[in-house]
């Protein structure tokens, strides 16, 4: 008797917690919820030049790419900036990022900007002096390349500074552009100017 | 407000996926008990005469097991079977005998009492860790050691004792004799100097500790745990570690007057180049603040080159192939351009002629307070082929003039100098048909170093990364950039 009344409870119950997960279900988001995170990007689409490294020139080489840009300079310079890492996370790279390798944030403020990487983009980063240089000089000169005004630039790495990129990059320095610049070109590669 | 109503809230807060996991961790609580690899994997070290290597630990209840077969394998023929519950293991023709589930056990015929129950484990034979010296020492018929709680396991009297000295002369420092050579990681932070021995039977008798009568270096620890052994000496100066050449002897003392025990002798006349102002001790942003060095006494003589293998200890650098490292090719690299550096009559410092470990700031303040005319960073690299010299990248700025340089640009003073480095070798490397570029690169610690720096990144010579650890490939580089270092020296201009 006492499982049977038991039993018909617990049936009960089940049925009526399924219909409110029903009734949760179908009730409307808040309106908070339906705004999109990031504005939509506006215009009609522009060139954007990605410096894209290639490891087997071991140097630079320009690729435009047609992009829609925001006009926020942060949101611009984070949109170059997936582009030229989702160019690298193609089949067909010249240079290999690890897969989930992202661009966290980019901020802008007064000719600098910060570059906060995702932790897979640097904690599955090739090892050496070469391929991790590639790497830098190329975030360095696509941003400066599409931002006026940048003088120079710092990555973080998941809001942190960290000494290197993979045991050689120098991180804990700003990047001055001109000299990245001028690096570029020694290299052999793609210059900006 | 009713409790239909907050039980209603209560679900629109929480979907019916969020309380997946709860469910799942719940199942996990409730699910019994068995023996499973400690968290955090713990090992045995294991030392005999003829070997030393590591088995892992399981963690049931609050005792630790060891598979018995795997402690055994490598000191002898083994073999196993199973029987329903019971389990034979016989060992170069003894033979043991465990029932699952049960204390009782025979080694050789004799019955004894496992400090805990047998079990059988995927094929493997789990025993009490406490029980191991009872069933091994009849098995081995040779005395055996367990050290339980530092998890260090000793056969046959295996061994490695050290003793510890305080000499005064030819400079303060506490010499380390071993019994047996000897390579363990070296770690320097600030006050202390670690070494970590993991592959050798280290072993010192109490007290554990021992003080020294010197305002350098107070005193050595010497402590096991986790399967290592490591000796600790502590100090009120940064320390630096030189092992003699048989590896028997280790010398600790402070890094100016280690430095300035192992300078050679120059050949020539002292560099014309003026002696670089020491770095200031100030830090790089985000880095930890430099320990502060003193420059070495101004009469004595200068090195002319310092070679820096980059890499070291725990810091492996790019894993070139599933079993090169580029701190052993670094390695590699650096002892041959020093042995060709010192053919050429040039006095050389190595920053490391073993698997220790050094910071990049510890690298820049040696090269610096040495006053080292030319300063050559090794590195090793899978990505393309030859050879690539590096020299700073820096801004365009003006050179720091006065009796101090900025840390972050010490370069700036002598980046004409480096790049001029750079051609000579560059010229070098290409007679020997090496491929060769030259380049600007961010790599610490070239900005640091207040003299000529360089830092070289060797490739294989075609597409096979073994290539990288040919005694002929590095010797052909090292002979090289010897040459181009001895032409710089001469003031060569490519």
């Amino acid at each position: 008797m006492t499982f049977a009344l038991l039993m018909a409870a617990a049936l009960a119950t089940g049925a009526y917690v399924w219909t409110l997960k029903r009734h949760v279900r179908q009730a409307p988001l808040s309106t908070e919820l339906q705004q999109p995170v990031a504005p939509p990007t506006a215009g009609t689409p522009v060139s954007v030049a990605l410096y894209v490294a290639d490891d087997q020139q071991g140097a630079l080489r320009r690729e435009d790419a047609s992009l829609s840009l925001p006009f926020d300079p942060a949101l611009r310079a984070q949109a170059v900036l997936r582009a030229l890492i989702a160019r690298y996370l193609q089949k067909d790279s010249p240079h290999f990022l690890p897969a989930g390798a992202d661009v966290n944030d980019v901020y802008v403020v007064n000719g600098t900007a910060v570059v906060d990487l995702n932790d897979a983009f640097a904690s599955g980063h090739r090892s050496g002096v070469m391929v991790e240089e590639l790497t830098v000089l190329s975030l360095v000169q696509t941003l400066a390349a599409n931002l006026t005004g940048i003088a120079q630039v710092k990555i973080l790495v998941n809001g942190q500074e960290r000494d290197t990129l993979a045991g050689h990059a120098d991180l804990a320095d700003f990047y001055d552009v001109g000299a990245v610049n001028r690096a570029v070109a020694q290299m052999g590669g793609a210059s900006s100017q | 407000m009713r409790w239909t109503e907050r039980w209603r809230d209560w679900l629109r807060q929480r979907p019916v996926h969020s309380s997946v996991p709860a469910l799942f961790l719940l199942l996990l609580l409730l699910w019994p008990p068995q023996a499973r690899p400690a968290a955090g994997q713990e090992y045995l070290s294991v030392y005999s005469p003829r070997t030393s290597f590591s088995v892992p630990l399981q963690q049931n209840g609050a005792k630790e097991y060891v598979g018995i077969l795997d402690l055994l394998d490598p000191l002898g023929e083994l073999s196993a079977r199973q029987d329903g519950r019971k389990w034979k293991v016989r060992f170069q023709g003894m033979e043991m005998e465990f029932q699952e589930g049960k204390t009782g056990a025979k080694v050789g015929g004799k019955r004894l009492e496992l400090s805990a129950p047998f079990y059988g484990q995927s094929g493997r034979c789990i025993v009490p860790l406490s029980s191991v010296v009872p069933l091994l020492s009849p098995l081995l018929r040779q005395p055996v050691e367990l050290h339980e709680s530092a998890r260090r396991l000793f056969i046959a009297g295996a061994a490695v004792h050290f003793t510890a000295e305080l000499v005064h002369s030819p400079a303060d420092a506490v010499v380390l004799n071993f019994s047996a050579p000897v390579n363990p990681s070296i770690a320097t932070e600030p006050g202390r100097l670690r070494m970590t021995f993991v592959r050798e039977p280290l072993l010192h008798p109490s007290p554990s500790a021992i003080s020294f009568d010197d305002k350098y270096v107070t005193s050595l620890n010497y402590h096991e745990a986790e399967g290592v052994a490591e000796l600790t000496l502590n100090s009120s100066v940064p320390l630096l570690a030189r092992f003699s050449p048989d590896r028997k002897s280790i010398t600790v003392g402070p890094v100016v007057q280690i430095v300035a025990q192992a300078r050679p002798q120059p050949a020539a006349p002292a560099p014309s180049t003026p002696a670089a102002p020491p770095a200031s001790a100030g830090a790089a942003p985000g880095q930890a603040p430099a320990p502060a060095v003193a420059a070495p006494p101004p009469s004595a003589p200068p090195p002319v080159v310092v070679v820096d293998a980059s890499h070291g200890g725990t810091e492996a650098g790019a894993a070139l192939s599933d079993n090169l490292a580029e701190k052993d090719v670094t390695l590699g690299i650096a002892l041959r351009l020093h042995n060709d550096l010192e053919a050429r009559g040039l006095p050389t410092m190595l920053l490391r002629n073993n698997d220790s470990a050094l910071s990049l700031e510890q690298r820049a303040i040696l090269a610096n307070t040495s006053r080292a005319r030319f300063y050559i960073s090794i590195h090793a690299g899978s990505l393309g082929m030859g050879v690539r010299l590096f020299t700073a990248l820096l801004p365009p700025i003006t050179p720091a003039s006065g009796p101090f340089l900025p840390w972050d640009t010490a370069q700036a003073t002598f980046l004409s100098s480096s790049q001029s480095l750079s051609r000579n070798i560059a010229s070098e490397l290409a007679k020997a048909n090496l491929a060769t570029r030259q380049m600007a690169a961010p790599l610490p610690p070239l900005n640091h170093i207040a003299t000529a720096a360089l830092a070289v990144e060797v490739a294989p010579p075609g597409g096979d990364v073994i290539q990288l650890n040919s005694p002929v490939y590095q010797e052909q580089v090292a002979a090289a950039i010897a040459a181009g270092v001895a032409r710089a020296r001469q003031g060569g201009t490519p």
